[in-house]
């Protein structure tokens, strides 16, 4: 019944359109972004050379050291300024940008954390979800009438699988952009790019299951596209920050406490080739967090409910 | 006892407060073509969904005494078309039975292009679904209940959106179906004088109730042409009728008599009548199709409820 189930499911994707476009504008996107990274002289655009940037960053994390780091800044932006008046010197947009010359590892480390794959990702599950409703399939599907569970946990697995594909398509765009406009190519394919890479997939396909979820529920295309946008567009983050200082104040809480931290997208977007066990066992803590409570809800709900 | 395929005890789905079946018992025969008549809204679809699978009954239950195996082995020997056929736009007409072919371990393309002959859609396989006449996504629909070669087809309003000769077509399908593979078919429409060429048994439903079942035999008897009599005095007028050779007669009530043979003799039967000093309030010859029937079995004919 489960290879039935996989064999005929993954004969539905493969014939989406859906599937083959979004991985298409992923690579698209992703050309576009690494080119901006790579290509363009960002920092020679904000009057900064390379030792300005190293010296920022070296200031860079304390409270006091943003200031000077700030202020550095500020002072080579002044800098720049003038020795631009003086030698009437022109701005050049394309350069080497801050992305040029490293590793496929930090490149592709910076389009995952881009979010565009999760963007495109929920729409490929609201599509595909949400087409169950949409064409009544699962009524043509009565074979499986009386084990709901096995059809809806291959649709997870299947999301899952295609989640994986949209993150190899990102690390070969990532080489590709390295290859092309980055300067030549290194790999840096070791333990901790395996992790990351393992990691992020881990938080993706959390991700896609509170899509999955959703669109089950609410048995919409639309609503499980929304909130992935919402999601992946960092619109709750606002509305997260408000919320994190009123804990802070209510609660006693650490200034540094941020609900976001706890949230998907926001662990995919700042978890990196470097980050630490603590942040890395967060990461997996909430994703699996996620996952189990989107699944065993919609689960719950799909099995209660009758075949429309 | 028969040999039923199905048998439903006292099936009642509840959606919020609307009772949409209320204690169904129905009994469907193996081998025969179940028709279910009802009104929209009657419960019919209902009654499809939950004996397919697709709904959860509130209460009673259902038994598929015919397969002699579990409730959801029986589902995968069913094919259903209920409501709207369930069909991806997108997808060919090939690509939407093949999605269905692989849940049941089908591979083979032959078996999906002679399902298309077998509806007559061999010519558009390569068609957009989405593209498709109302006609041919019912035909499609029925394609698809009818992969994993099912024994029990359940078929809602299978002819709807067919023209003339498409709906020729699907009953002489049926029937094949039905006399050469021995599909047991359950089907549902409002084309009454259609279903009456295709059904073996029918079930009346109203407001959710089974109103009357019974075999096409049966119905036939009841919509079979008949002089009716309306008289004061029945007791007077039956010897009368004995009299001149009628035999097929009955008394319906103690105003009532139908006579079914010799309706030509309708003239010499009154003039016989009036000699007697029999008063007769009217006397004609009645004739109801089964839409007529149901009409008054469903009491949509005020008074006429049978």
């Amino acid at each position: 019944m489960f290879a039935k189930a996989i064999k005929s499911e993954a004969y539905r994707i493969s014939k989406m359109k859906s599937t083959y476009v979004l991985m298409g504008v992923l690579v698209a996107v992703l050309i576009l972004i690494n080119f901006m990274y790579m290509c363009v002289d960002l920092y020679g655009l904000m009057g900064l050379s390379k030792e300005d940037v190293e010296q920022i960053q070296e200031m860079g994390t304390s409270v006091e050291g943003y200031e000077e780091s700030f202020m550095a800044g500020f002072q080579a932006g002044l800098d720049s300024t003038e020795n631009m008046n003086e030698e009437d010197k022109p701005i050049t947009i394309l350069g080497e940008g801050p992305m040029y010359g490293e590793s496929v590892a930090m490149v592709y480390s910076m389009d995952v954390s881009s979010l565009y794959e999760v963007l495109l990702l929920a729409i490929f599950v609201g599509l595909y979800i949400g087409n169950i409703y949409t064409t009544g399939l699962d009524k043509n599907l009565n074979i499986f009438a009386g084990n709901r569970t096995l059809l809806f946990a291959v649709r997870i697995i299947l999301i899952a699988a295609y989640a994986f594909v949209l993150h190899v398509v990102t690390w070969f765009t990532s080489l590709l952009s390295a290859a092309m406009m980055g300067g030549g190519v290194t790999l840096a394919f070791d333990k901790a790019f395996i992790m990351y890479f393992l990691i992020t997939w881990i938080l993706v396909v959390s991700f896609g299951c509170i899509v999955a979820s959703m669109t089950h529920v609410t048995r919409s295309k639309a609503a499980g596209i929304t909130l992935g946008i919402i999601l992946s567009a960092g619109i709750l983050s606002t509305i997260m920050s408000i919320a994190s200082l009123m804990l802070q104040k209510k609660l006693g809480l650490e200034s540094d406490f941020n609900l976001g931290n706890y949230t998907v997208t926001q662990n995919l977007a700042t978890i990196n080739l470097y980050s630490d066990g603590h942040f890395v066992l967060r990461a997996i803590i909430c994703a699996a967090v996620y996952f189990a409570v989107a699944y065993v809800f919609s689960l719950s709900i799909v099995k209660k409910r009758d075949i429309a | 006892m028969e040999d039923y395929l199905l048998v439903t005890q006292d099936l009642t789905k509840v959606y919020k407060e609307t009772v949409a079946a209320d204690r169904v018992n129905i009994h469907i025969k193996k081998g025969s073509i179940y028709g279910l008549i009802g009104k929209n809204g009657a419960g019919k679809t209902t009654i499809m969904k939950m004996i397919a699978g697709l709904a959860k009954p509130t209460s009673g239950s259902f038994e598929y005494s015919g397969f002699n195996c579990s409730e959801d082995e029986a589902f995968s020997r069913i094919g259903a078309l209920i409501e709207a056929p369930a069909i991806d736009p997108n997808l060919t007409g090939f690509d939407n039975i093949r999605i269905k072919c692989l849940a049941f371990g089908i591979g083979d393309k032959k078996y999906i292009n002679d399902l298309l002959d077998l509806v007559g859609l061999s010519h558009t396989w390569k068609k957009k679904a989405g593209k498709y006449s109302l006609g041919q996504k019912q035909r499609l629909g029925i394609a698809l209940a009818l992969v994993g070669d099912p024994d029990f087809l359940i078929l809602d309003e299978p002819i709807n959106g067919l023209d003339p000769q498409g709906i020729a077509e699907v009953r002489e399908m049926l029937n094949k179906l039905n006399q050469e593979r021995k599909i047991t078919i359950l089907i549902s429409s409002h084309i009454l004088e259609e279903l009456s060429k295709l059904a073996t048994d029918y079930a009346i439903i109203d407001s959710g109730r089974i109103v009357e079942e019974s075999t096409n035999k049966e119905l036939k008897e009841k919509c079979r042409d008949k002089i009716a009599i309306k008289t004061s005095d029945v007791a007077k007028a039956i010897p009368v009728i004995d009299g001149l050779g009628f035999k097929d007669y009955s008394v319906v009530n103690d105003k009532t008599i139908h006579v079914f043979d010799k309706l030509s003799d309708i003239t010499v039967l009154n003039m016989e009548l009036a000699k007697a000093m029999i008063p007769v309030e009217s006397i004609g010859i009645e004739s109801s199709d089964l839409e007529e029937y149901f009409l008054k079995v469903t009491g949509t004919i005020p008074g006429e409820r049978g």
